[in-house]
């Protein structure tokens, strides 16, 4: 049975939690970041700007890749790559936000928005959790272990993405 | 006058009896269902940083894919819909320009049986046309989103800015369901905005009129009601006729004259020819504003009102009274840009869209020879003729010296070719920005013949005016 439509209108809220979290997940890395890193830091804080004020599509994944380039040669620890993560997935979320109305302030039908997307963040944080746990128990490492982990990751993002916007 | 959304505009013609509103066809295609945005930006995500951790071998990094990783796999698995159908539709399918227009636009998710099957989100969004904005009252954003439904409809409120055929936008839905989304979009219809008529008094007839009774004063004694002049009473006369002071006065009865009321025939031609451009654009929008004021005027006090249109292929709508005859003459001026190299002949208008002693005002920039060859020759065929100057733009004068010159050559052409038409006995009216058209029209009114006799000596082809 269908339930009853609910136009959402946050969209006086969302586009400020958006801005915050993606420079957050810019800029956290930059801590134990080597000096270039700030340029690409630079770079992802226009991807977010751009996003949220030209409406940038691809934006978003722009910032997640500086982020996630500044992070690689970091000497940030497991705990502080965890929350990175978390940031990442909280961004790339709020940036997936509905245009919503420009007046009226968030209420109910904000708050069900953010339901829905609370168990994708509870998912985020098993994940880490698993991660940290399986990080906390063994680390093994070896060429053909980094081919097959390489090969596994190409195949499931091409699998899972099996078709482009026609 | 009531317009189409129910406000008044003065001088408006009446509302057609049906104006229906436009519901298309309900667009009813299959979903093309691709990898939604949240999907695609999360798997690269997630993607990266296992690249990362592999080609680094730093085996933290995998937790900056691992809430992304997660999150995938737990996007809600929802059966998608086979179709998306969107109805769009609109309140009406004919307005004047400055008046609101409501456009709908439903969604509906419907699996192959036809059933109604729910989505995660519908993204409803309008794209306008540039003749077309949003309303002053419409607080519907451009893009509207609802969330958990198998249906979602979306209003919004526009003004149609600019007189023409077009449609008003497009209608573009985007839905989501689990990590898959689609796309679909829907043309709205064309809709009619007519010419916005502004405010005029049909002041100005040809100093001959018609024989039918109107409600302009004509030079003939008659029974109207504009007072004419005195003279002796004769058997038959009325005796509420009789002047009882210059009865007095003189010692013998006098009775007063009446002048007649007789009706005119307008015929409005604007002249289309032209490059297409802005100033070609800006100068057809000024005659086509101009045309509807007069006809709307004229039309208003039961004269007979026509169009012909000069623009290669000639047009033309011979004279007739009523509103249904302005809805007839502005549909026509909608399709009145036609470009085209012929030279019109005037000579195949037939009789009864022309006819004779019919007062012809022209709306013409006086670009285009063709035009004044047009004005000629009617003036030669003995129709009281007047040419409104629908030209408001000069071409740029640059800083150096032949541009100056050749702007002072362009003028002076110009000021030939008003000059000749003078010469032939037509008067040419400028109608600048910011003046109304009464304005520019005034010049050629003139006195009711009973204040001034000296009218009936005026040249038969000239206009004049009645106040």
């Amino acid at each position: 049975m269908t339930r009853r439509p609910v136009s959402f209108d946050g969209a006086m809220l969302i586009p400020g939690v958006t801005v915050a979290l993606g420079l957050l997940t810019v800029a956290w890395p930059l801590a134990w970041a080597p000096g270039w890193a700030y340029v690409v830091a630079v770079a992802g804080a226009t991807a977010v700007l751009g996003a949220a004020l030209a409406g940038w599509r691809h934006g978003p994944v722009l910032a997640v890749a500086a982020a996630i380039a500044s992070s690689a040669f970091s000497r940030a620890g497991t705990a502080v790559l965890a929350a990175e993560g978390l940031f990442i997935l909280g961004y790339l979320i709020a940036a997936d936000a509905p245009p919503g109305r420009s007046a009226g302030l968030p209420g109910a039908r904000l708050a069900r928005w953010l339901r829905q997307q609370a168990r994708l963040v509870v998912a985020g944080l098993v994940g880490s959790g698993a991660v940290l746990a399986a990080l906390a128990l063994h680390q093994a490492s070896g060429a053909w272990l980094t081919v097959a982990g390489l090969a596994a990751a190409v195949a499931a993002y091409l699998i899972a993405l099996p078709r482009s916007r026609a | 006058m009531k317009t189409f959304s129910g406000r008044t505009i003065r001088g408006a013609p009446a509302r057609p009896p049906i104006t229906p509103p436009i519901t298309a066809p309900s667009q009813k295609s299959p979903a093309r269902w691709y990898p939604a945005a949240r999907s695609q930006s999360l798997a690269t995500a997630a993607l990266l940083a296992l690249l990362a951790a592999i080609l680094t071998g730093h085996a933290a990094l995998v937790l900056l894919a691992a809430p992304a990783l997660a999150a995938l796999a737990l996007l809600p698995r929802r059966r998608r819909p086979a179709e998306l159908a969107v109805d769009v539709a609109l309140s009406g399918s004919r307005c004047f320009e400055g008046e609101d227009v409501t456009i709908t636009a439903t969604v509906r998710g419907l699996s192959s049986a036809g059933d109604a099957r729910p989505l995660d989100e519908i993204v409803i969004g309008l794209e306008l046309a540039p003749q077309v904005s949003p309303a002053d009252r419409d607080p519907a954003p451009r893009t509207q989103a609802f969330l958990c439904t198998g249906q979602a409809t979306a209003r919004w409120v526009v003004r149609a800015d600019r007189w023409g055929r077009y449609s008003p936008g497009t209608v573009r839905v985007t839905a989501r369901a689990g990590a898959f989304g689609t796309s679909a979009a829907a043309g709205l219809d064309r809709m009619q905005v007519f010419p916005r008529p502004g405010r005029l008094r049909p002041r100005l007839v040809p100093a001959e009129l018609l024989r039918r009774i109107g409600e302009h004063t004509g030079r003939a004694v008659g029974e109207g009601v504009e007072f004419a002049g005195v003279r002796p009473y004769l058997p038959g006369d009325q005796l509420r006729d009789v002047n009882r002071a210059v009865s007095i006065r003189r010692g013998q009865l006098h009775v007063n004259q009446r002048a007649a009321s007789r009706a005119t025939d307008l015929v409005v031609m604007v002249d289309a020819f032209g490059d297409s451009g802005p100033v070609s654009e800006r100068s057809l929008d000024v005659a086509v504003h101009g045309a509807a004021a007069l006809v709307t005027a004229y039309l208003r006090v039961s004269d007979r009102a026509g169009l012909v249109v000069l623009g290669g292929l000639l047009r033309w709508l011979g004279p007739a009274p009523g509103d249904r005859q302005f809805y007839r003459i502005a549909e026509m001026m909608l399709a009145a840009r036609y470009d085209s190299f012929v030279t019109p002949d005037l000579g195949r208008i037939p009789r009864t869209a022309l006819p004779p002693g019919t007062l012809v005002v022209v709306f013409s920039p006086l670009l285009d020879p063709r035009g004044f060859g047009a004005v000629s020759d009617l003036r030669q065929r003995g129709f009281p003729l007047i040419v409104v100057d629908t030209l408001r733009d000069e071409p740029p004068a640059g800083s150096r010296p032949d541009t100056r010159l050749a702007l002072r050559l362009w003028r002076l052409d110009r000021a030939a070719t008003r000059s000749a038409l003078r010469a032939l006995g037509v008067p040419v009216l400028s109608w600048d920005t910011g003046t109304e058209l009464d304005s520019v029209l005034a010049p050629l009114r003139r006195p009711p013949p009973g204040a001034r006799r000296a009218a009936a000596l005026a040249p038969a082809s000239a206009p004049a005016a009645r106040s």
